[in-house]
């Protein structure tokens, strides 16, 4: 019989890989551009709220032990509400890690591939992810608990390698560019965490359900530190990230370890890693999205639906022309999707089943 | 046909399509493909905007011979002229046939010429390869680019790319040079203060007479700007003569991106020691002991150094304080070295060399070339809140008329081995 649930562990490694794929390619980048010098700062009031954001949410989901949103959206509104918050999701999803998809590929082929065409990198990608899909016994989860400490690790190692060359006066002025953008226009800077969007679907994946608020909340302390530490190290290594604009931050810095002339060019095993964890990234994605699938149409197996998806994800990794345009699509478009997703509708019938319950219960 | 044969047909069709896919690039960074760049130099051109020059090594010339001669004999120079580095490598890259790669070039020379005009666009551009690491030094030198790098023979080390990973080291124990990389300048260069350093290169006795021999322009004598002095010491000045034709003696100041002056061997020395930068070095100082002489000692950071911003009325006061050790190197005859006096005596007369030093440093730093080379402003954004505050105290027109203060310690431990003479 298929193992199917995951332990506590496997569910911090999963939520911190979403928070971590995102957080290399765009995210640090996004917020020393929205933050500058305040980025510090900005990301500790965030996490705080995002600390009390999950709280509240898990407080819901408490309510209704091992069932997810679609059960809960069904509960609250029937099929026609399951199936409108299933696709919404699903849409996301999709759309959201087509687009880091196309900016990763774009990197990969600047950097090591530039005769290569972008549609085999990204098929390179989809195809990886799929087959980890496929795989059975939750081959997609276990391996991303194996890759997560060396993800940890290696963030750990690039900011010590990285600080002689840190300008830790980087950290001022300390409201970079006025009080309001750090505390106010600086909570668009919350898309960061990803993980938030995923939280919704995690108690029937779980072993011990019960025990979702210790780990989401220990994902997010873990995701939280893992980000502050990455943009601590971008911030501090570049004088004038605020005026320059680099493709991948977190590569450039990469670039500048250097341990004598035995260990040189240390970025080939970082970016080696980072696929690794990308693959990892887009397995979870496409599982969590079969799964609601699965669970919209009752069907048996989640194979058609992998597959499916993978083909949706590579046409969703396709379409833009440039890099500007992925990133541009993300900052103006995505960015509200997913604050109307996660932090309104979600929450929204999460409260309202909350309502429902004990009105039905009062009924009883 | 079973479910396991269609798993591994499936497998087998996309093995093909990706090394299909994926072999032109395979194909392009292929080791037998490449030509591998050592150094690049940068001049202004005749016909066109920039000269560039590349250094190769062959390495089928290395490695049947290591020794010096065998490399020298191993280098490849090709140069070009074009509107832009990349233009002028393509060039080149159309005569040595094979694909040109920047990513084990250590060097990049900018002739002062050039850098003189600005150098911006060229360091954006370098920056902007992937190839080239961040890690490369940058000189900037009194000659032109093509001769520093014709002149780089290796001496002591078996390969040139060998020489050139010496200059961090010889900065760290020198301290008349800095190890500056185009990470470090480009870093700079769009900070907020905007200046910045490079390396200062030139050719030394040897070379310059060998040139002055061909060129037969025996006119100008090469002992014409001789100096011995460290306090006037710069590249292209000194007395060093030997196998390998160049020197990196001093630093090019930058304003913004343009070359604005040069430092001399004293004043690298204090400005590493403001940053940190240096393990030990050598000073001359007055002897308190016998008038009219001069004693070395070797001067090494006990403490790292302490920046300290005071704004006051509008003005700025910038306070450096140095904790210093050193040991006597030079002995005076019938001196007790163990005697707190004589120690007391010396460590007054090094204190007062360093603070007239860095006086001297700042004054020209400050009111002569207005660059912030040191970083001074970082140590005084914890003032402002917002970056606007920051732009409206307008930094770079109150740090030319700073003040400065200077508070050194310096704790001559003893002479060396021999403790009495």
């Amino acid at each position: 019989m298929e193992n199917t649930k995951i332990g506590n562990k496997e569910a911090v490694a999963l939520l911190v890989t979403i928070t971590f794929n995102q957080l290399i390619i765009n995210g640090s980048k996004a917020i020393l551009n929205n933050t500058s010098s305040a980025s510090l700062l900005n990301i500790l009031f965030l996490s705080i709220i995002t600390i009390i954001f999950t709280c509240v949410i898990c407080y819901f989901l408490n309510k209704f032990p091992a069932f997810d949103l679609i059960d809960i959206s069904d509960f609250l509104g029937g099929r026609f509400l399951k199936w409108v918050i299933g696709l919404l999701y699903i849409t996301y999803f999709i759309i959201f890690s087509g687009n880091l998809l196309h900016l990763f590929s774009t990197c990969l082929q600047i950097i090591y591939f530039p005769v290569t065409l972008l549609f085999f990198i990204r098929l390179f990608f989809v195809i990886g992810a799929t087959l980890t899909c496929l795989f059975k016994n939750n081959t997609v989860y276990r391996s991303t608990f194996v890759l997560f400490p060396i993800l940890i690790i290696t963030t750990v190692f690039l900011f010590i390698s990285d600080i002689q060359f840190f300008y830790v006066e980087n950290v001022y002025p300390m409201f970079g560019e006025g009080i309001f953008t750090t505390f106010v226009s600086g909570l668009s800077n919350l898309m960061i965490f990803q993980t938030l969007a995923y939280i919704f679907f995690l108690p029937p994946m779980l072993k011990n359900p019960s025990e979702i608020k210790k780990i989401t909340i220990n994902s997010i302390v873990l995701s939280s530190f893992l980000i502050l530490l990455t943009v601590a190290t971008v911030l501090f290594t570049f004088n004038g990230l605020v005026e320059i604009d680099e493709l991948l931050p977190l590569y450039s810095a990469v670039r500048y370890i250097d341990y004598g002339s035995f260990f040189q060019k240390m970025n080939s095993i970082f970016l080696l890693i980072w696929i690794m964890s990308f693959v990892s990234y887009l397995g979870i994605t496409l599982k969590i999205s079969s799964t609601i699938f699965k669970k919209l149409t009752f069907a048996k197996s989640d194979f058609v639906f992998v597959i499916m998806l993978a083909i949706l994800l590579f046409f969703a990794s396709g379409w833009q022309k440039t890099y500007a345009i992925s990133t541009a699509f993300i900052q103006d478009v995505l960015k509200y999707i997913f604050f109307i997703l996660v932090f309104g509708i979600s929450l929204l019938i999460l409260a309202s089943a909350c309502i429902k319950q004990k009105i039905v219960r009062w009924k009883k | 046909m079973s479910k396991h044969s269609i798993w591994i047909l499936i497998f087998i069709v996309i093995l093909f399509f990706f090394i299909y896919g994926f072999s032109n690039s395979y194909l392009s960074r292929n080791l037998s493909n490449l030509a591998y760049v050592l150094s690049l130099g940068v001049d202004k051109g005749e016909n066109a905007k920039l000269k560039i020059t590349a250094q190769f090594s062959k390495p089928s010339a290395i490695s049947g011979n290591n020794s010096s001669s065998g490399e020298s004999s191993s280098i490849v120079l090709a140069s070009s002229e074009a509107d832009s580095i990349f233009s002028g490598l393509t060039l080149i890259n159309s005569y040595i046939g094979k694909e040109i790669n920047l990513a084990h070039c250590s060097v990049v020379v900018f002739s002062k010429e050039l850098a003189e005009s600005g150098i911006s666009q060229e360091i954006h551009s370098l920056i902007n390869n992937e190839e080239i690491r961040p890690g490369a030094n940058l000189v900037i030198s009194n000659c032109s680019a093509y001769d520093y790098i014709s002149n780089a023979t290796p001496n002591l080390e078996s390969l040139t790319s060998h020489y050139y990973e010496t200059f961090s080291i010889t900065s760290k124990f020198t301290g008349y040079i800095s190890d500056i990389t185009i990470g470090n300048f480009f870093n700079d260069l769009s900070g907020k203060s905007g200046d910045s350093t490079a390396i200062l290169g030139g050719l030394n006795l040897t070379a310059k007479s060998d040139e002055e021999s061909s060129s037969q322009n025996s006119q100008e004598s090469s002992s014409q700007n001789i100096e011995t002095s460290p306090d006037k010491l710069i590249a292209g000045t000194s007395t060093i003569s030997g196998e390998r034709g160049i020197e990196n003696l001093g630093l090019a100041v930058f304003k913004n991106d343009k070359y604005c002056g040069n430092l001399t061997a004293t004043e690298t020395i204090s400005h590493l020691l403001i940053n940190n930068k240096i393990n030990s070095c050598i000073i001359s100082i007055d002897s308190p002991l016998k008038e009219n002489s001069k004693i070395e000692i070797q001067v090494s950071p006990e403490k790292k150094t302490k920046i300290s911003t005071i704004i006051e009325n509008g003005g700025l006061k910038i306070g450096i304080k140095l904790k210093l050790a050193a040991d006597v190197i030079t002995l005076e005859n019938d001196t007790d070295y163990e005697n707190n006096e004589v120690l007391e005596l010396i460590s007054k007369s090094a204190e007062s060399y360093l603070t007239n030093e860095f006086n001297k440093y700042f004054n020209k730093v400050s009111r002569e070339y207005s660059v912030d080379i040191d970083k001074f402003c970082f140590s005084s954004l914890k003032f402002f809140p917002t970056e606007k505050d920051f732009k409206d105290f307008n930094w770079k027109e109150k740090y030319k008329n700073a003040e400065f203060t200077t508070d050194i310690d310096v704790n001559v431990v003893s002479s060396l081995l021999v403790t009495e003479t």
